[in-house]
């Protein structure tokens, strides 16, 4: 008897899959040179997938609109008379989610305010920054915009009318991510040449004022506006981190509006 | 996003106008539950794996479920206004083939080959493991391949 006996159905179908792992693939692309039976029973486990699709696709077009959803939720009248408890919806979460749903991926869904654990992130990140770090870069006024464009599509907040407060220089602006989240960072040099980043991440609906605190041996500030977190970071002295954070947040509750 | 939940209801409950009751549902239940939702996963999943849950417990309340698979299966219906004649007959076909088949295959082959997604993705959604889609799926190619073949057969 030949080796066909040794790999099952299953492997088999992984391999039409292209999921089988390499040695297994290996294997079995090997076998098939020598073995008959093999490549029968390959061949009749090969069905075409391209065409399945694309009936399924026809079914795409079927597709009733999207039902007109009440603004306070009931169990919907179905036919089944499916039904359980219901709470009402009548927060930004909710609408945001219903956005997400009708225009599909990419509309900035909400959510409870972000993990603590973010802050903490940002604060490592930014710890590795020295004054050297950035004293030698410098952006022209295209490069600001094609960043500042870059960071405010993934963000889902338009950060091109962003204010400058006194006495930082913007010396880039990048994506990073955090739990799969966009993060924003715009790095800053104060003209003492103290590094300072301005983070922001999407948060939940509540808005927060600004509190100050410390991590990582550095002066932060954090507050929220609805939809977004906050956190500016840099230097030992909250004296001029406090005046630069009323600014920024004064700018984040105008765009917020 | 609708549209996707629509055929996906349509394919799990193999039956139209449950899909059209089963992707309110979900929708419904979505907004309900938007705080759950964690930005920057994947929505069209999550969905999905709320879909399955919901049908999944109305077939356990409702006892639709008999032995291996639902009663009722019927025939799913194309729009008339697909481009053409021959393409839309092939593609009802193609639907009607693996409709009959039983609902954990259909479900695997719905999420694996329609949707593409990986088996680790798809046995997320469905919330087995990955060993039980691959015999699921390993299940329906063998059907699918037996029907085709007989298909071609029957032809020549």
């Amino acid at each position: 008897m030949s080796t066909a006996q040794s790999y099952t159905d299953e492997e088999l179908t992984a391999f039409l899959d292209g999921e089988a792992d390499a040695p297994l693939a290996e294997a079995i692309g090997e076998a098939l040179e020598h073995d008959p039976v093999l490549a029968e029973r390959l061949a009749a486990l090969d069905i075409p997938i391209l065409p399945l699709r694309s009936a399924y696709d026809t079914l795409l077009e079927a597709a009733p609109p999207m039902p007109a959803l009440p603004a306070e939720v009931k169990a919907p009248a179905t036919r089944f008379g499916w039904g359980w408890g219901m709470g009402t919806f009548g927060t930004g979460i909710a609408a945001g989610l219903a956005v997400a749903v009708f225009t599909g991926f990419g509309a900035p869904a909400p959510e409870p305010a972000p993990k603590p654990g973010w802050a903490a992130f940002v604060a490592s990140y930014q710890s590795l920054y020295t004054a050297e770090t950035l004293a030698a870069v410098q952006i022209s006024e295209a490069e600001r915009t094609a960043q500042l464009t870059l960071v405010s599509t993934a963000l889902g907040l338009d950060l091109s009318t962003i204010v400058n407060a006194p006495g930082l220089t913007l010396k880039r602006a990048q994506l990073l991510a955090f739990n799969d989240k966009p993060l924003v960072q715009l790095a800053y040099q104060r003209d003492d040449g103290t590094p300072v980043a301005l983070c922001i991440i999407p948060a939940g609906a509540d808005g927060k004022p600004v509190s100050m605190g410390a991590a990582q041996g550095m002066e932060l500030a954090r507050w929220n506006t609805p939809g977004f977190g906050y956190l500016l970071i840099g230097g030992q002295d909250p004296v001029p981190l406090a005046q630069e954070a009323a600014v920024f947040e004064r700018w984040s509750m105008d765009e917020a509006i | 996003m609708f549209p996707r939940l629509w055929r996906y209801s349509v394919s799990l409950t193999g039956r139209r106008d449950w899909g059209d009751d089963l992707a309110q549902t979900t929708c419904v239940r979505a907004l309900d539950r938007g705080d759950q939702f964690q930005p920057g996963t994947h929505l069209d999943r999550w969905l999905f794996t709320m879909a399955k849950r919901i049908w999944l417990n109305e077939l356990r309340s409702r006892k639709v479920r008999t032995g291996g698979g639902l009663v009722p299966v019927e025939e799913i219906d194309l729009p008339d206004t697909a481009a053409d004649q021959e393409t839309n007959i092939l593609a009802r076909d193609v639907l009607n083939r693996v409709n009959a088949l039983p609902e954990a295959q259909r479900h695997a082959v719905f999420l694996v080959y329609v949707e593409g997604y990986s088996y680790k993705e798809a046995a997320a959604i469905m919330e087995i493991p990955i060993g039980t889609v691959m015999s699921r799926l390993a299940a329906a190619r063998k059907s699918l391949g037996a029907a085709m073949g007989m298909a071609k057969g029957g032809a020549a």
